[in-house]
């Protein structure tokens, strides 16, 4: 079998180039799979691509997919009981669009259930563990999808992030993560989580890689009226690939808040060095502050669980996924939903239901939704001065499996330094900054909003003077031979 | 001594109003009544996992309507929330609806000819939603069905104020509800397709001290999709609460439904009361901004409302209230009838004829004004025939009856058939004479004084015509050749 190029561009060209078909591409990303998923529990299904790749820029691409991402051919679960045996009679607008492109869909990939959870440790289905040591989590909730693309399995794959998901799971297994600006690439199709904040995203190793992926995601869809139309739609690979020497002239704030308690001092070490690799290369780096940052996880868990306790809401028994044996139509909904969640989504149904009540819906659901206002407003402020805002991606590196799961808070607390980006509806991009030990540590680069196509080719210059991307974790499924 | 003033009824109504979209609200499924169960679906009316709604702007556009047919303030910017709750025919487990800012904001409906007084009824608030599915549930297997067609049908939800004071005033505020929302081309409001339903809110009160009003407890009948039950729902209200008043018996807020066939309302469980809808802003659908000059659009398409137009029949046409109103509560019959004045009919003879005629047989085959292949023009033509007493009214049916089947010019008819009345003097003047000089008795008979000899000479006049001479005229032109003749003698 011929070698399995590390990134998706790379395999792209080698397909065009005649060095490589489609179905060795598949076959040896699914071989991969075959060999070394065991272990890593990355995926929840896998298959041959039916269909002959159509003729596009992801041409022959094989790639996999969280599992909150409706698709035809393959079981769409969520993770969750509730909807083990469920396949949806339609594709994701997502899922559709790299279809188009010539992308092969392999499998879909292993998350927290509902996409509720910071480790995969939510899975309803069984855990994910991190290719760089397997007693780790992966991060979550695209645990699968990241410790796919580290692991090699496939070059690329989507995930959704609602406070987090595709950047955390990113910087703990090694990879770059990207969470466009919201209403960049249609929802249409991904099983909602938090509608205001869910957003779908690439996950590769590399920031090139992130921006093909995004010439292909992002577009305005009219069957998703929180969908825009992106100004620099299909041309984020060649913003990426623009010929540029250096940063000058760039500002880039460090929000002392991202760096201060409850942040790993290693982890920010390791951010503040990224800082200086930017400022070697001719960008402003400065300190600011931020301090309503302080807000920004009870005034999340209020309005993503609110949301989502009104978005789980159709799943009853009554028309497709788990009816448990029941009465009568109460005892239906009790039974069903009882035995289908996991305790993680229950636990967030009830918090949402509580902050939406009569009675609570002022203090906490109206007041949260005030706070976001004055937190998004801080950010803008911010934006007039700095192009971008430099942080740690997670206060820490990869955790062990079992090490939070009795702890809540100490889980929620991973998703400290991504949440607020979901709350302005900004892009933000992770991309391994460095190493604490043995464990790759992410960066989190955020931008003002259609920031995009700026956030990759920063991200992208640090990539071409760095390697944190290039190095291969002990579980390395990649240029097999 | 000064007696307590006496109790009288307080209604209120939430009216839900089907919009005429041909399909749904947040989907492209059509809209239309009666189809199989469950064809007219797709992922986002079915509640999906992943699906997500989009709006039609033909329901937002026919809201604005229908609030400017009720005189509401369309608001400049307005959001969707969910309503939260779980029933079989909600596949979401919630109701995309308007809350915290609705479509429009205020608004009256006048009714006149009510107990000889203009009534006036406030609208508080018109919002947009969509329709749930339908639960049948059947006894012999046990099972409930549901039919997910109605799923996403877009509603507009009409909210009054308290100002209706009987049943029979809140029967004739649907009625003129119903004639509002046909002129307005908002709905069809064909009841039997469920495309009106109504809530009623009733509680008996009076004068208390100060300004104050003092009363019952307030009763909620819900879905009421007749004004039959509206009315008799409302009745079977008052009597209960003066009974409880008169028994003592203190009456508690409650929901209660109505039970067609019994005539009497009774409370529902009170779990279907403990609601908590968890109301919040809709994350799907982003807030929308009513472009002022497409509000001023929309409203300029609202035609001339019923009242108004009833107004203007009375002193234009000087019509009588029964045929005014008999005419602008079917928008079709008011356009030919005024279209028919135009082309030059009388306005009483159109009426007459609209309402007799049109309107029986439209009543009888069910048909709409529209599929029938005559028009105004005609109508004012056989009429003028008619005044100018050139055909019988029987003849008009005829050629009318034969005009509504085949679409056949009613005056080509009377043409080509030569049903036309000889009307014409110096014909039938020299018919006369010939019947005369033929029949010398019986005009002598008549100029004896023998009245009864004249209807022989007449039936005369009419053999020789084949019917077709004006019987009045033959008359008149008898007895004046008759009388011009014993003068001569
Ligand atoms: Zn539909």
């Amino acid at each position: 079998m011929p070698e399995y190029p590390a990134t998706a561009l790379a395999l792209t060209e080698a397909i065009r180039d005649g060095e490589m078909t489609s179905e060795e591409a598949a076959a040896a990303s699914l071989a991969a799979i075959e060999r070394f998923d065991g272990r890593l529990g990355a995926f929840l299904s896998v298959g041959d691509p039916v269909d002959p790749p159509v003729d596009g820029i992801l041409r022959g691409l094989p790639y996999a997919a969280k599992d909150n991402l409706c698709t035809r051919d393959f079981p769409t679960t969520c993770a969750s009981g509730i909807l083990a045996d469920y396949t949806p009679p339609y594709d994701a607008t997502a899922i559709a669009g790299m279809t188009r492109a010539g992308a092969r869909l392999v499998g879909k990939t292993n998350m927290d259930e509902f996409a509720m959870g910071s480790s995969n440790e939510n899975s309803g289905i069984k855990p994910t563990r991190n290719p760089w040591d397997l007693q780790r989590v992966p991060g979550g909730s695209s645990g699968g999808s990241a410790a796919a693309v580290a692991a090699g399995l496939v070059p690329l794959a989507l995930g959704t992030d609602t406070g987090g998901s595709i950047r955390q799971p990113a910087s703990f297994c090694g990879i770059t993560g990207m969470k466009p600006t919201y209403g960049s690439v249609s929802r249409l199709g991904l099983i909602a989580f938090a509608s205001s904040l869910d957003q779908i995203g690439p996950l590769g190793r590399t920031a090139r890689d992130c921006a093909l992926a995004m010439d292909v995601l992002v577009g305005r869809d009219a069957g998703d009226s929180t969908s825009i139309e992106h100004p620099h739609a299909g041309q984020f690979l060649q913003a990426a690939l623009e010929e540029r020497e250096s940063l000058r002239g760039v500002r880039i704030g460090l929000p002392a808040e991202y760096y201060a308690e409850g942040i790993d001092p290693e982890v920010a070490r390791v951010a503040r060095r990224a800082a200086k690799t930017l400022e070697d290369l001719g960008a402003i780096v400065e300190e600011i502050s931020l301090p309503h940052t302080a807000y920004a996880l009870p005034v999340y868990y209020i309005l993503a669980s609110a949301e989502a306790s009104s978005n789980l809401a159709r799943f009853d028994g009554v028309r497709y996924g788990l009816r448990a044996a029941a009465d009568d139509i109460d005892d239906l909904y009790r039974r069903t939903r009882g035995e289908g969640f996991g305790e993680e989504v229950k636990r967030r149904i009830m918090l949402g239901t509580y902050a939406l009540s009569a009675g609570y819906y002022d203090d906490l659901y109206v007041k949260a939704a005030r706070v976001r206002r004055v937190m998004v407003r801080e950010l803008e402020e911010a934006f007039k001065v700095y192009d971008y805002l430099l942080t740690p991606t997670s206060p820490t590196p990869a955790f062990c499996l079992g090490e939070r799961t009795e702890d809540p808070l100490a889980m929620y607390m991973a998703d400290l330094c991504t949440i607020p980006a979901n709350m302005a509806g900004i892009p933000a991009i992770s991309f391994p900054g460095g190493f604490v030990g043995d464990l790759p540590v992410g960066v989190q680069l955020m931008g003002p909003r259609l920031s995009d196509a700026g956030i990759l080719a920063t991200a992208d210059l640090f990539q071409r003077v760095t390697d944190y991307h290039r190095v291969r974790p002990p579980l390395w499924g990649g240029d097999t031979s | 001594m000064t007696g307590s003033p006496e109790y009288r009824p307080m209604i209120g109504l939430e009216i839900h109003v089907a919009l005429a979209t041909r399909s749904k609200m947040f989907c492209g499924c059509s809209a239309e009544f009666g189809a199989p169960p469950n064809t007219n679906v797709c992922p986002v009316c079915l509640g999906l996992p992943g699906s997500l709604p989009a709006i039609n702007a033909r329901a937002l556009e026919l809201g604005i309507m229908c609030a400017r047919a009720v005189g509401g303030q369309v608001q400049a910017r307005m959001h969707f929330e969910r309503k939260n709750y779980h029933y079989p025919d909600l596949p979401k487990g919630y109701q995309i609806s308007q809350y915290a800012v609705p479509l429009a904001i205020g608004g009256e409906v006048v009714l006149d000819d009510v107990e000889d007084a203009e009534r006036r009824v406030r609208i508080r608030r018109v919002h947009l939603e969509e329709d749930a599915g339908k639960s049948t549930h059947s006894a012999e297997t046990g099972h409930t069905l549901l039919d997910f067609n109605r799923c996403g049908v877009p509603l507009a939800e009409i909210v009054t104020e308290p100002d209706m004071r009987s049943p029979g005033e809140a029967r004739a505020f649907l009625e003129e509800l119903r004639a509002l929302l046909r002129v307005a081309g908002v709905s069809e409001v064909r009841m039997e397709a469920g495309e009106l339903r109504c809530d009623v809110n009733f509680n008996l009160v009076r004068s208390a001290a100060g300004d104050g009003l003092e009363g019952t407890e307030i009763s909620e009948v819900k879905n009421l999709n007749s004004f039959r039950s509206v009315q008799r729902a409302l009745e079977y209200e008052v009597s209960r609460h003066r009974e409880a008043i008169r028994g003592g018996e203190p009456l508690v807020h409650e929901t209660r439904h109505w039970d067609e066939e019994r005539g009497i309302t009774y409370a529902a469980r009170s779990k279907e009361e403990a609601h908590d809808y968890r109301y919040f802003p809709e994350p799907d659908l982003p807030p929308i901004s009513v472009d002022p000059d497409l509000a001023q659009y929309l409203a300029a398409q609202v035609p001339e409302l019923p009242r108004a137009r009833r107004r203007r029949f009375r002193n234009e046409f000087d019509l009588g209230s029964y045929d005014a109103r008999a005419l602008v509560s079917e928008a079709e019959l008011a356009d030919f009838f005024e279209e028919a004045v135009a082309e030059g009919a009388d306005p009483k003879d159109a009426a007459n004829w609209i309402l007799g005629e049109v309107r029986g047989h439209l009543n009888a085959t069910g048909d709409s004004l529209a599929d029938l292949p005559v028009t105004p023009r005609m109508l004012a033509a056989l009429l003028s025939l008619v005044a100018a007493g050139e055909i019988s009214g029987t003849m008009a049916k005829d050629v009318w009856s034969e005009a509504v089947e085949t679409g056949r010019d009613p005056v080509s008819s009377v043409e080509e058939s030569g049903l036309r009345q000889i009307s014409d003097e110096e014909t039938l003047d020299a018919l006369v004479e010939e019947v005369i000089e033929e029949n010398p008795d019986a005009a002598e008979e008549f100029t004896a004084g023998k009245e009864k000899a004249l209807g022989f000479l007449v039936g005369q006049v009419m053999k020789k015509t084949r019917g077709q001479a004006n019987p009045q005229l033959a008359n008149e032109r008898l007895r004046k050749a008759l009388r011009n003749g014993s003068d001569h003698r």
